[in-house]
């Protein structure tokens, strides 16, 4: 059975593999970490007034739309390559659903910064290319070893689930 | 940082807008600002309604009821707010197959009996002569790998614990006869505080079971049972000796607690509420105890040591760790 890759999983694999294997399993951590909480406050304080949270298919949730254009709302630009991949990943999506969208901007409210995604057909190679790749990592037994250098690993949420018990 | 509020007082809690509200007799009231709320413990006469309970469930917090005895009487957990299917069907599968089952068990003893035996290698250094005893238990525990089912286990366990049960007379030295059968009333002082203190580690060990993925009923010690929360019991083992025996310890050397902290009413013996609130306070401290933690280099709290343990029962029954007991290593 082939399984749905949501936006957040396309992001993970970006970030982390192992975040990809345990977050697709549902095994996330409590959601206390301070991180988390700063994202979401970013989420509910700002662009109130435009319409929020399209969530497509049950797949990918994009922050908004305005004028035929993916926003996404990111705190940081630690992880800027993370948020072009993904949104690159909302494109595609929709054009598979026929929903012709080329562009997309990545906010930054905190630092009052834009940047622009624009699509090229190169871009669905790479994209269909890590599809494949996620498929393998999630049809594995137990995470994958291969990970995040332990400076990021201090930030991420899933640092006690990973290192409990000695280093990966 | 939030954390654990024991209510003695009799009245009602209720959900006030967005906050906790206890209503006290006299008609005070207090409030306790949700955000600041780990978990609950009803200690006193406290009525509750289901607009609460909905409340609590929302907001991720279990609440803990005890009777008038102080006998726990269970919880009321929020509906399942972390499920993981992989995490279910793998737990059910090492409860199912013998050989897993048992692997872990032994592990959990493991953990207990060596942490049963550091209590009494410390009182053994500090001039109460229990070298016999210790070198008892070592021998037992020696006996757990040969164990081919859980009784023969639950056998070894029973035997350390008879062992350790016996040098408590040596480590508390309170002048009263703390082990003397006493009639009226049936119970005894001590078994009193054992069973309210180890019923007050299995509720932390449940509360933290629910922040994870793990069911709290299938366990592998223990019998998955319908009345408790099994592995809820699994893992208060592997802490009691770090948590509540050395609590006890400390209560009645320090003669914190002594005979004028119980009252016997009719045939029953219970804390006063005096006693209560001194030692929920003490346990709470315990509990915020920190240590570096030698896996994540940095300092954790007793309390999140066990949410720790439930790690390492996840990634051992998803098949990525094994199992290792915690063990006291300071
Ligand atoms: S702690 Fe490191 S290895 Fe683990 S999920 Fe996070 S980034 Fe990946």
């Amino acid at each position: 059975m082939k399984r749905k890759i949501t936006g957040m999983m396309y992001a993970y694999f970006h970030l982390c593999k192992r975040k990809l294997w345990y977050s697709s399993y549902n095994i996330d951590m409590e959601q206390d970490n301070e991180n988390v909480l700063i994202g979401r406050f970013i989420d509910e304080g700002s662009y109130s007034r435009k319409d929020k949270h399209l969530l497509v298919d049950g797949v990918i949730n994009i922050d908004y739309i305005d004028k035929g254009i993916i926003h996404e709302i990111k705190k940081t630009k630690k992880m800027d390559q993370m948020a072009i991949a993904q949104a690159k990943y909302y494109i595609y999506y929709l054009k598979k659903m026929n929903i012709d969208v080329t562009e997309a901007v990545i906010d930054y409210p905190l630092l009052k910064e834009k940047q622009k995604v624009l699509w090229s057909d190169a871009d669905a190679l790479e994209i269909e290319r890590n599809l494949l790749e996620i498929e393998v990592i999630l049809g594995r037994e137990f995470p994958p070893n291969d990970y995040q250098k332990k400076s990021v690993c201090r930030k991420c949420a899933f640092f006690d689930i990973c290192y409990i018990g000695g280093d990966l | 940082m939030k954390q654990a509020y024991y209510i003695f007082s009799n009245g009602i809690l209720k959900r006030n807008d967005n906050t906790l509200q206890l209503v006290y007799e006299d008609g005070q009231k207090k409030d306790i600002p949700i955000e600041r709320v780990d978990e609950l413990y009803i200690l006193g006469e406290t009525s509750v309604n289901t607009k609460l309970l909905d409340f609590l469930a929302k907001n991720n917090i279990c609440i803990h009821f005890y009777n008038y005895y102080e006998y726990y009487v269970g919880s009321f957990t929020p509906r399942e707010s972390l499920v993981s299917g992989k995490v279910l069907i793998c737990q059910v599968q090492h409860n199912q197959d013998h050989g897993k089952r048992m692997a872990l068990a032994k592990a959990v003893i493991q953990a207990a009996s060596y942490n049963i035996y550091r209590n009494i290698r410390y009182y053994n250094k500090r001039g109460k002569d229990l070298e016999s005893h210790m070198a008892r238990i070592e021998n037992l525990r020696d006996s757990i790998n040969y164990c081919e089912n859980i009784e023969e286990l639950m056998g070894v366990e029973g035997n350390i614990r008879k062992i350790y049960y016996d040098t408590w007379e040596t480590i508390i030295n309170q002048q009263i006869d703390f082990r003397k059968r006493v009639k009226h009333p049936p119970d005894n002082m001590i078994n009193s505080l054992i069973s309210f203190i180890n019923s007050l580690v299995y509720t932390k060990v449940l509360s933290e079971i629910y922040k994870t993925q793990l069911n709290p009923t299938v366990s592998f010690l223990h019998e998955p049972s319908t009345k408790r929360f099994s592995l809820s019991l699994d893992i208060a083992e592997v802490f009691k000796p770090l948590i509540a025996d050395r609590l006890i310890f400390t209560l009645l050397n320090k003669n914190m607690i002594n005979e004028k902290s119980f009252d016997v009413d009719q045939y029953y013996l219970r804390l006063k509420p005096q006693a209560l609130k001194l030692i929920t306070n003490e346990l709470d401290q315990k509990l915020k105890t920190t240590i570096k933690h030698r896996d994540l280099g940095r300092d954790v709290s007793y309390q999140y040591l066990i949410r720790l343990e439930l790690y390492k029962l996840i990634k051992h029954i998803i098949g990525e760790k094994p199992y290792q007991g915690f063990k006291i290593w300071w």
